[in-house]
């Protein structure tokens, strides 16, 4: 037997300590408990109303806007608290939607896959195809659809579920493929359970865990699509409040150094989509 | 015991290879983002540079330079308008309003193609001297024949405008339109009144003369105008205009050069460049930056940056763009012409022309141009928001509650989203809730012809200034252009006995055109909202930007100062 031997240890002993506790960092949790709270109630305690002309446009921050004003004569404070509850909203929606229907899609598939004869075949093309979409860039995917049916709020959470099905349901798909074989399916099998309750009662509690702890990313994916397509102008109708299409009709404006139209709603982007990530994060390392 | 870790040589090596690889990497993208950012406007810096060539920053690129050929954007139709000529044109002389600027003469005329003309006394039969010795950018001669088959074309060919914006001045060129000689052409009109339309239809750019020669030579029995032909070859050359196309590429530039053989002055600048650049923020960056000469179609914000930056020209002076809501008349609820009333009394025109506008628009007292020789504003209605009188309209209307409706924009026009947002915000007060639908450009067109929308806003013009053809413009039964759906007995016998009365820019006529226009207005089938100043800004180097009724720039009168 060949010894090696490593002159320093491969990781940090203090890192490998703290990696390991076993207790909840929960001050992770902060940013993304204090998002949620302004989604919720925020809209309720603005100083002026998210969609009413208030001010003379392209007014820089001041006392009576803390945001200033965008180019309609809109409070950018408001709209940028009241865009968290519509960016929030619809991100969640679809990240539920998705993953919903991607667990669904991932357990059919998975476990229909090596089948012979007609469900098989359909259950590897329901898979290929869903590589497929996974492989198409989100953007593409969605000004496709916006282009067929038109820009609203039921097109978006479609648009966004679609985008981030495919991910879900591999993952999903992926546990499938390593639980069906596994001898409770089987015994399940002699009892004489039927193939859709082994489906949906034995293997599916078994192999849904990697997609719900993949969720925030989804949810943080579905936020980052939602504001490309309204930088892209195919998201939200006018004048909904939204990041995407703030920062949009915002980056016009900082051309001409009037920063604050599209300053304030991409920093409102980024702690969000950080803090859903962070807090995520931190789910997966207590798990594992 | 296995370890998985080894700091050998052989991992040194490779840490150092690929730190090496890293490096080489982030040397070359650096490298490839300065080429992307310096390579494009040095390139345009040496052509602004060059005395006798500019550079214009526009929004869209053409599809193709045959006017005749139907459905194009508006810098195709500039190009276009560069590169032909008409019978007649319009002189331009000093503007009254901005120093800077000349103006086109809508009400006079002075020969182009043709010489010059001759009325007859009854005021039916105008003769036209054509120009001797004239010949098209690919070598032809210059005759009464390429003046017949143009007009026959435009009369023929399905996709020409002419034959929609012409009536009544012109409806049969086959009986109107006769060849004398090689070098006269008269036109006859039904009604010494149409006259003066009729000058300024010549004048402007539906009544370009083509080169029929080359046309018909590349004509089949499926394309029997050489239309089809035309469009699938847009650098071809079958025109008379001060300039050429040199080159074309599409979505990114077109290159028009001086026509050598242009029958009148040679211009200034001998070489002019189109270059697309989408972005209006972009187009007006450009120009501050001395990349462009010339921006169009900028905001009003955009170009008072560009003035306050310095360097850069804004035109300061009255056009006849208009920016107007049109409520679709032939369905709910605007089929109500008291809704419609009530709509116009929920604009909040004040607020518009300060928050959009930035005060680079007014709200017209009425739609005819009113510099127009006979014109009156007797009795126009004056309308204001006041809410309380909408309401009171939507209740007599029978809708006590308010109206819903969908505002359809083209989502390429900000100034028209953005009124959009302020009526939205502003008219729920007088009763109107509003949701917007933004279009993208391609559909926005589609669904505005075929009367899909409930409502839309639009900023548009008539090219010729007479009454009758602005009246026509947007009311003529079964016309593409009538959006609103508006056939209205009652108007067309107004403007049936304004015609009865012959010169529409006689006072006599004026005053019948008046009731026309207050009848149009009273029934709103257009709201207007703005009267709206030129888009452009240029260079202070430049000199020679003339305003014109078509609101493009004439390169031909550009110069550098």
């Amino acid at each position: 037997m060949t010894t090696f031997s490593t002159p320093q240890p491969a990781v940090d002993r203090r890192a490998k300590a703290a990696f390991a506790s076993s207790q909840l960092r929960w001050w992770l949790f902060l940013p993304a408990g204090i998002l949620v709270l302004i989604a919720l109630i925020g809209p309720t305690v603005l100083p002026y109303d998210p969609v009413d002309i208030v001010g003379v446009p392209s007014q820089a921050p001041n006392a009576d806007h803390w945001f200033g004003t965008d180019q309609n004569g809109m409070d950018v404070f408001s709209r940028v608290i009241a865009a968290a509850r519509t960016n929030m909203f619809v991100a969640a929606l679809a990240a539920i939607g998705s993953t919903l229907i991607g667990i669904v899609i991932g357990v059919i598939g998975g476990m229909n896959e090596p089948v012979r004869g007609l469900r098989g075949f359909l259950a590897r093309t329901l898979a290929r195809s869903v590589e497929i979409l996974d492989a198409v860039p989100a953007i593409i995917v969605g000004l496709v659809l916006v282009a067929l049916f038109g820009p609203s709020t039921t097109t978006i959470i479609v648009v966004l579920i679609v985008v981030s099905l495919a991910r879900q349901s591999k993952l999903v798909r992926t546990e499938v493929l390593k639980v069906r074989g596994d001898s409770f399916v089987d015994a399940a099998r002699m009892a004489g359970a039927l193939e859709t309750n082994i489906m949906f009662t034995t293997v599916l509690p078994n192999s849904i865990r990697p997609a719900l702890e993949n969720f925030s990313a989804t949810f943080g994916l579905a936020i980052i699509v939602e504001a490309a397509l309204g930088f892209l102008g195919v998201g939200m109708p006018p004048p909904t409040p939204e990041w995407g299409t703030m920062i949009a009709t915002g980056a016009a404006d900082a051309l001409n150094f009037r920063w604050w139209g599209a300053a304030f709603p991409t920093a409102a982007l980024i702690v969000t989509v950080s803090s859903i990530a962070i807090a995520g994060s931190e789910i997966l390392r207590k798990r594992h | 015991m296995y370890r998985p870790f080894s700091t050998g040589p052989r991992s040194i090596t490779r840490n150092r290879s690929a730190k090496l690889i890293t490096g080489v990497a982030v040397f070359a993208t650096a490298a490839l983002v300065l080429a992307g950012c310096t390579g494009g406007p040095d390139a345009a810096a040496d052509d602004a540079e060059t005395p006798d060539s500019i550079v214009i920053a526009t929004p869209s690129s053409p599809t193709h330079f045959f006017y005749d050929a139907g459905t194009n954007v508006y810098p195709a139709m500039e190009i276009e308008m560069q590169i032909n000529s008409t019978l007649l044109t319009n002189p331009y002389a000093q503007d009254e309003q901005d120093e800077n600027a000349l103006r086109q003469q809508v009400y006079e005329f002075e020969g182009a193609l043709a010489e010059s003309y001759e009325v007859s006394e009854d005021g039916l039969v105008y003769t036209f001297n054509l120009r001797e010795g004239v010949v098209s950018q690919a070598g032809n001669p210059f005759t009464a024949d390429d003046v017949i088959w143009s007009f026959n074309q435009k009369f023929e060919n399905p996709t020409a405008v002419f034959q929609f914006v012409s009536a009544p001045a012109m409806t049969d060129p086959s009986t109107q339109i006769a060849k004398v000689d090689d070098f006269t052409v008269t036109m006859t009109v039904a009604d010494r009144g149409y006259g003066q339309t009729l000058l300024s239809l010549l004048s402007n750019v539906t009544a370009q003369v083509f080169d029929s020669t080359i046309l018909q030579e590349n004509a089949t029995p499926d394309d029997p105008f050489g239309v089809a032909w035309a469009r699938a070859n847009p650098t071809v050359q079958f025109g008379y205009g001060a300039y050429m196309i040199d080159s074309f590429t599409p979505d990114s530039d077109t290159t028009l050069v001086a026509n050598p053989n242009y029958w009148g002055d040679a211009p200034a600048i001998d070489t002019v460049i189109y270059r697309v650049v989408a972005d209006s923020a972009t187009r007006a960056q450009s120009l501050r930056n001395g990349d462009v000469d010339i921006a169009e179609n900028l905001a009003p914000q955009e170009q008072a940056d560009a003035q306050t930056t310095g360097g850069v020209d804004v035109f300061s002076l009255d056009t006849n763009i208009y920016s107007f809501m049109v409520p679709v008349t032939n369905k709910a609820p605007f089929d109500n012409a008291l809704v419609r009333q009530a709509m116009a009394y929920a604009i909040p025109y004040d607020q518009i022309l300060d928050n959009v506008y930035l005060g680079r628009a007014t709200q017209p007292t009425g739609y005819l141009d009113s510099n127009a020789p006979g014109y009156t504003d007797a009795n126009l209605p004056e309308y204001a928001y006041d809410p309380e009188k909408s309401l009171e309209l939507l209740e007599e209307a029978g809708y006590p509650d308010g109206v819903e409706y969908t505002l359809t924009v083209n989502a390429d026009t900000p100034d028209l989203v953005a009124a959009a947002v302020q009526m939205q915000a502003e008219a729920a007060d007088a009763g109107f809730t509003i949701d917007i639908d933004q279009q993208p450009s391609a559909a926005f067109s589609a669904g505005r012809t075929a009367g899909d929308f409930q409502s839309m806003l639009l900023r548009d013009y008539a090219i010729t200034l007479t009454p009758p053809y602005e009246l026509n413009l947007f009311t003529t039964r079964n016309s593409s252009l009538n959006y609103p759906k508006w056939e209205d007995e009652t108007f067309y016998g107004l403007m049936d006995a304004a015609q009865a009365e012959g010169d529409p820019i006689s006072d006599a006529a004026g005053a019948v055109y008046n009731e026309a226009e207050v009848y149009m207005l009273e029934q709103a089938p257009l709201i207007i909202y703005a009267q709206v100043q030129p888009s452009f800004a240029v260079a202070d180097t430049l000199t020679g930007w003339a305003w014109r009724s078509d609101n493009w720039l004439d390169l031909s009168q550009l110069s550098y100062k």
